[in-house]
């Protein structure tokens, strides 16, 4: 069964996303902010993360240059209010680990169609 | 010059005429001795042969410079004699006997004069005996020829003396004079008095120089009358700046005193200033922190806003979608509802930050290299739906040649889409919206227009402002909250565009907006640094 892993420091998004993925069949856990998520992941080894890049504590940065240190290898989908330009796109994508993102607010089927597309 | 000649034309006749008298003595002797040598032989021979030499003897009585010849026996008897009344006579004479030709000088007994005596041996008479040929001979002839000489050099000297004075004279006049006139003149200017004149008036250099002497001493004349005019009129104006020097000095010592009161005062000013510099650093740190707080604030608030609208979407969308469990068209309906104001909310939201980003100066742009025809072209065909529910065409009419543009294109597509929005807003249901873009010298220029209502000319500029709506009655019918061109101007400002509206009531408006084809290079020197996550101050 495919793992997602859902990071977000707002309690009812988070929940939120959870429920959405465990209806569409999905293991699941959750984290609310980057110390968490690292803390957790070797545990749950998730295929992919949806990790809010906007979150007290660790930056996203520092989240993913952490997550190297790890024995899991999830891929991740950025939760970010902010749009991106090409440039960081690519940028981001070089960063290893992110396989997308998502604007938001997001639409539901976008992010049901994103992480099934980034877990298969 | 003329005493010079006379004493060494004098010494020359002199001398030469010395040298040429005892010559001239010489020759005459020397002619004489062979004389008396031809007598004595002449007497010998006719001794000898018992014939007295008559003729011999006579010729040489008729000598010219034959005074008398003598034959003189050795007891000094004058045996014969040129003169007869000499015969018998008795002389003494030391060279009577001689052996040798001598030469003395002597007196004549007839007439006193200086001579000279040649005294020659005769070889004749008994063994043993010397007999002696006397000739007196007059050096009158040397001392006429003398004389003659004397006369003709004197006379030869005096006319050279004359022409030596004539010369002198000339040259005095024609050169020592002038050059004396000359340095007296010189000295005479030297010594300061100008009114000199040189009077030389000849037509050679001297002349000239003379001339130009004059000429000189004139200039010279001038310039010290030039001098003295200055000297005088440099004494009044020293008098005068004297004066009037003293005038600033007694004014200056009265300013002195304010000007050091005003030192003073600006010295305070300074200190004041520097005060005043400190405390606008401080407050342009302050207004730093200030900046960084307002884009920290529109930056949570935008998380804090759209976040909990994510989570409503979210749910909302979840429980239509039936994820949650089966319900009701009615509860379909009313959800649906919620979603559309939901939509309507965040949308507001959107705007309201994006006005206080482009206020605040802290909006994102994000440059990309943009087809032009390929954006416009998109962004008409997302309106179409919009349009299909009044019935609206648009035409889009794009220039073939476009050029790329960097610019950010998602914020020029919501002008494009803000404005295609108003146009359909206020456009009659089945009419007909252009839209078009072309190359406008150093721009791209788009246009959209429509045939609605039209907009008052006063209210052309003023549809601009944030906030702003033409009418707020009528516009109620049509909701947004007028923020729409406000944003759309910040953001072709922002690219270096212009934006306006042409309108005629009732017949409907054009909105233009511009994009230089320059800025391009700006904007992407611009945003060349790139905050990834949007983490950095303002960088949302």
């Amino acid at each position: 069964m495919t793992k997602v892993m859902v990071v977000d420091d707002e309690q009812d998004l988070r929940e939120m996303i959870n429920l959405m993925m465990k209806k569409e069949g999905y293991e699941t856990e959750m984290a609310e902010n980057g110390e968490d998520f690292l803390e957790k992941i070797d545990n749950f080894n998730p295929d992919v993360v949806t990790l809010d890049v906007m979150m007290p504590g660790l930056t996203t940065k520092e989240i993913l240059m952490k997550l190297k240190e790890k024995k899991s290898n999830p891929k991740i989908i950025l939760l970010t209010v902010v749009r991106f330009s090409d440039e960081e796109k690519k940028k981001i994508l070089e960063m290893g680990n992110v396989a997308d993102y998502i604007t938001k607010p997001f639409e539901f089927d976008d992010l049901i169609s994103t992480v099934k597309k980034t877990a298969s | 010059m003329i005493i010079v000649s006379i004493i060494s034309g004098t010494l020359i006749l002199g001398i030469s005429l010395a040298e040429q008298t005892s010559s001239m003595e010489e020759n005459i002797i020397q002619h004489h001795i062979v004389v008396a040598n031809v007598a004595s032989q002449s007497i010998e021979a006719g001794y000898f042969a018992q014939i007295w030499p008559f003729e011999t003897l006579k010729e040489i009585s008729e000598c010219e410079s034959v005074l008398f010849w003598w034959v003189v026996k050795p007891d000094g008897e004058i045996l014969r004699a040129d003169d007869t009344a000499m015969w018998g006579k008795q002389i003494n004479d030391e060279s009577l006997g001689t052996s040798k030709t001598v030469v003395k000088d002597s007196v004549s007994p007839k007439t006193g004069e200086n001579i000279k005596l040649i005294v020659h041996p005769l070889d004749i008479g008994e063994e043993g005996e010397q007999w002696t040929f006397y000739l007196g001979i007059s050096l009158e002839s040397v001392v006429d020829a003398r004389n003659k000489m004397i006369v003709d050099g004197v006379g030869f000297f005096i006319v050279i003396l004359i022409v030596v004075i004539f010369i002198s004279f000339y040259f005095t006049k024609t050169v020592t004079r002038p050059i004396t006139t000359l340095t007296e003149g010189a000295k005479a200017i030297s010594q300061g008095d100008l009114e000199y004149n040189i009077k030389i008036e000849t037509k050679d250099e001297i002349g000239k120089l003379a001339d130009a002497f004059n000429k000189m001493s004139g200039k010279l004349k001038e310039s010290r009358s030039k001098l003295e005019n200055y000297s005088k009129n440099l004494e009044k104006q020293v008098e005068e700046r004297t004066r009037e020097l003293n005038e600033k000095i007694t004014e200056s010592k009265q300013s002195e005193a304010a000007t050091l009161s005003i030192l003073e005062d600006m010295h305070i000013i300074h200190e004041g200033l520097i005060k005043s510099q400190k405390r606008i650093k401080l407050q342009n740190i302050k207004l730093k922190k200030l900046d960084r707080i307002k884009s920290d604030f529109l930056n949570v608030t935008s998380h804090e806003l759209r976040t909990p609208m994510s989570a409503i979407k979210g749910y909302v969308q979840m429980v239509m979608k039936q994820t949650l469990g089966n319900i009701t068209e009615e509860q379909k309906k009313a959800l649906n509802i919620v979603l559309r104001n939901t939509d309507r909310l965040d949308h507001l939201i959107q705007d309201i930050l994006d006005i206080s980003r482009l206020e605040s100066g802290t909006m994102k742009f994000i440059p990309e290299k943009t087809d032009i025809k390929t954006m416009v072209k998109e962004t008409v065909e997302t309106m179409q739906s919009s349009a299909d529910l009044k019935h609206i065409t648009i035409n889009a009419e794009i220039e073939d040649e476009m050029p790329e543009l960097t610019i950010d294109q998602e914020r020029i597509k919501q002008v494009i889409i803000n404005i295609i929005s108003n146009a359909i807003k206020f456009s009659p249901d089945g009419s007909i919206i252009n839209v078009q873009a072309k190359k406008d010298k150093n721009n791209i220029l788009f246009g959209v227009q429509d045939f609605g209502r039209g907009i008052p000319e006063d209210k052309q500029k003023k549809i601009f402002e944030t906030f702003y709506q033409v009418d707020s009655g009528m516009d109620r019918k049509f909701g947004g909250a007028g923020l729409g061109l406000a944003i759309s101007r910040g953001i072709v400002l922002a690219h270096g565009g212009q934006i306006w509206a042409d309108s005629i009531i009732g017949k409907g408006s054009t909105f233009y907006f511009t994009l230089p084809l320059r800025s391009v290079v700006d904007l992407e020197e611009k945003f060349k640094e790139i905050d990834i996550f949007g983490l950095k101050p303002g960088g949302i």
